[in-house]
């Protein structure tokens, strides 16, 4: 297969057609301007500040701030365990939404009822859901250990957000649990666009069930994959709710990402500036990791 | 028919401005948490202020605990500000930092100020300043189970360590009715501020403090590790816990007999006769003391108080002020939240009354205070919050990941030196 750069499309509007290409795009903007640009900016103008909460007075300290953020050993660890939540979220939400929407291609009875029910998680609110595993994971009154410890899986009650590890686990599955009906969903919208003809073609040829899906699935695939993957990763980094609500990003700051470490540093300890320096790193690298990320994995494909 | 019909209007028009004029009240709001854990007082502390002052109408305007603070700040940055602020020491504390609070000096009567006890005036004062006034001192206790107590042999909460490690260790394997596991004693903190609210009681009554009499931190010292070292036998024996958690959870946990002891303040019996549905009744199934002491003596305390301040941005400050005297020296009012929520009056005219000194759920409270005790992190209280998340984070890796103690503690007390010298 001959692999090339995705094509770019160029637009030429002169006059009258400029003027209304601008008009029709200026609240657009101008929503996006104050929700959006505004904040970046000031944000990132605080990670060079020193800032009074409170008083409204703020100084310049140049780049203080980051030199303070990338030698504290918290947002190492914090930054390290953000990578492999996000990556190993990336993966596993591959794997299960493309299990789930396998299964669910296959066109058995009750098919709708299920994607239905299987939907349900990515359509209730992130709190409620936060909420729901926290009590489902509670230690002493929990229906997992209730049901772990009654079928005898597990000697007594295991404190799900009371170790390091475990705690790492319980806030990943409660996050996979809402997100993967998303790429299920994706997946099974993209399989209608292949052709039965290629796995037909395939069969007839020798291949079996697993070169069909490597060969012919995920090849097909690959752009939405790649796509779903960016939106899982990005996503992954965005994480906030789920883990505030279930661990406070402890124990011992075991679940700490990102996310928490800036709100936990801007609100609870009042460091602003601190706490803006570690956005900007942190955007810097989802920006940089994008670029690359889409350049060198979008791919227009040609098949013979 | 024209005229009359204008008339008509005429006469409804002034009818109804004369009518709102003479009802028209002034909304005095109150900020913070007080409709959350004390709903029933503050539903009485409303009739009680707008039976005086009719032309006011009390507004209770509902915070979350743990975002009080930021919100504070906010507001003063802002200018929109309530009328009356309910706020703790340390928020007060940082509020007069910039200047964001009316000195009440100038707001409240003389008389009152002057019969606030010595300690609670003290407390208060900001650069000579009283910003804030405190209508409810609140130390620590240790409410016990009383059937988990009366089972392990004993006829009153232990008063030593040693019989306390005792009680502890008779709960071990234990179960309730459901199968469910009970626990001792833990020190709640999923919110990283309630693990040196809780821990400070244990840590005074080992001989420990936060900072020593120099200002270095002293978390580290023979005293923490004796009482971390203590706890941490416990927990690795499956008695102190679960940790961490929510503390609100940790009320549960003990309301539904599934914990031996927990440490709270005046204002967790008006909860739990809320919550548990059982009202004065549920008081039969706790029994009440100071911490433990290596000697029997009462145990030292963490010294907590909710205060009431006017802010520089509020609206009607002559009515806050007459709200918050009410609120601090008011008989009935101050009766009627040691009656639903305990706690210690501030003033002494009403300390003295017989209601309050005979009352043995207060007493107790008294005792602790009595025995000593001080902010958390005193004497940099106002940086609680970064050394709360710092102290929170080795405690947790001591119980959960056995990081060794002395080392752990040294790191954490090394950090803690580190923020007190950027901050200066």
């Amino acid at each position: 297969m001959k692999r090339e750069r995705a094509p770019s499309v160029t637009y030429n509007l002169r006059g009258k057609n400029m003027r209304f290409a601008l008009l029709i795009i200026a609240p657009a903007f101008l929503i996006a301007g104050i929700v959006l640009y505004y904040p970046i900016i000031n944000s990132a103008l605080m990670a060079f500040q020193n800032i009074a909460f409170g008083s409204g007075k703020f100084s310049w300290v140049g780049t203080r701030n980051f030199h303070a953020v990338m030698r504290s050993k918290v947002f190492v660890n914090t930054f390290v365990w953000t990578l492999v939540y996000g990556s190993l979220s990336t993966v596993l939400l591959f794997v299960i939404g493309m299990y789930f929407a396998l299964l669910l291609n296959r066109g058995m009875p009750g098919t709708n009822l299920i994607r239905g029910l299987l939907l349900m998680p990515w359509s209730i609110p992130v709190f409620v859901n936060a909420f729901l595993w926290l009590w489902l994971l509670n230690v002493q009154y929990g229906l997992v250990n209730y049901i772990l410890v009654s079928i005898k899986v597990l000697p007594g009650p295991v404190h799900w957000t009371g170790g390091s590890l475990v705690a790492k686990a319980s806030v990943l599955v409660a996050y996979l649990w809402r997100v993967f009906p998303f790429n299920m969903i994706v997946y099974l919208a993209a399989f209608q666009t292949i052709d039965p003809m290629y796995y037909e073609v395939a069969e007839i040829e020798g291949a079996n069930k697993f070169q069909q899906f490597f060969r012919i699935t995920v090849s097909m695939l690959r752009n939405i994959i790649t796509f779903t993957a960016l939106l899982n990763f990005i996503w992954a980094f965005q994480e906030f709710t789920t883990i505030w609500i279930m661990t406070r990003g402890g124990p011992a700051g075991a679940t700490n990402t990102l996310m928490t470490q800036v709100y936990t540093r801007s609100f609870m300890e009042r460091n602003f500036g601190e706490a803006a320096a570690m956005g900007l790193l942190w955007i810097l690298f989802l920006i940089v990791f994008s670029i690359f990320y889409v350049r060198f994995l979008f791919t227009r494909e040609e098949f013979s | 028919m024209g005229k009359k019909v204008l008339a008509l209007a005429v006469v409804l028009v002034v009818a109804c401005s004369v009518l709102g004029f003479a009802q028209k009240k002034t909304d005095v709001s109150v900020f913070g948490w007080l409709t959350t854990y004390a709903k029933p007082f503050s539903e009485v502390f409303k009739q009680a202020v707008e039976k005086k002052y009719p032309d006011i109408n009390l507004v209770f305007k509902e915070s979350i605990y743990e975002e009080t603070s930021t919100q504070y700040l906010l507001m003063a940055q802002s200018g929109d500000a309530p009328d009356v602020a309910y706020t703790e020491l340390i928020m007060s504390n940082e509020l007069s930092k910039i200047d964001a609070l009316e000195d009440l000096t100038a707001w409240i009567s003389p008389s009152i100020i002057n019969d606030l006890a010595p300690a609670a005036r003290e407390a208060c004062l900001y650069n000579g300043k009283l910003t804030s006034i405190i209508w409810d001192i609140s130390p620590y206790c240790l409410f016990t189970n009383a059937k988990m107590l009366k089972d392990a042999g004993f006829s009153k909460p232990p008063r030593t360590f040693k019989d306390f490690e005792k009680f502890m260790y008779a709960l071990k394997g234990k179960k309730d009715a459901a199968g469910n596991k009970i626990w001792g004693t833990n020190i709640a903190g999923l919110d990283d501020l309630h693990v040196p609210f809780l821990l400070s009681p244990w840590l005074y009554n080992f001989g420990g403090e936060w900072f020593d009499k120099n200002g270095k931190a002293a978390v580290n010292s023979p005293q923490a590790v004796e009482l971390i070292t203590w706890m941490k036998k416990m927990y690795d024996d499956g008695i102190f816990g679960p940790v961490p958690i929510d503390r609100e959870m940790n009320r549960t946990l003990f309301m539904e007999g599934d914990l031996g002891v927990i440490g709270e303040g005046p204002w967790q019996r008006g909860i739990w006769r809320d919550r548990s549905g059982k009202a004065e009744a549920f008081d039969s199934t706790w029994m009440l003391d100071t911490y433990p002491t290596r000697t029997g003596a009462p145990g030292k305390s963490l010294m907590w108080s909710s205060n009431a301040a006017i802010m520089k941005g509020a609206k009607h400050k002559a009515e806050a002020a007459k709200v918050i005297e009410m609120w601090v020296a008011d008989p009935a009012v101050v009766l009627a939240y040691g009656r639903l929520n305990g706690g210690i009056p501030a003033v002494k005219s009403i300390q003295n009354l017989p209601e309050v000194q005979n009352d043995p759920y207060r007493k107790v409270f008294v005792s602790a205070i009595q025995a000593g005790g001080k902010l958390p992190f005193s004497p940099y209280a106002t940086i609680i919050n970064e050394f709360s998340t710092l102290f929170a984070r080795a405690f947790h890796d001591i119980m959960l990941n056995n990081a060794p103690i002395q080392k752990t503690l040294d790191d954490a007390a090394a950090q803690m030196d580190s923020i007190v010298d950027s901050k200066k």
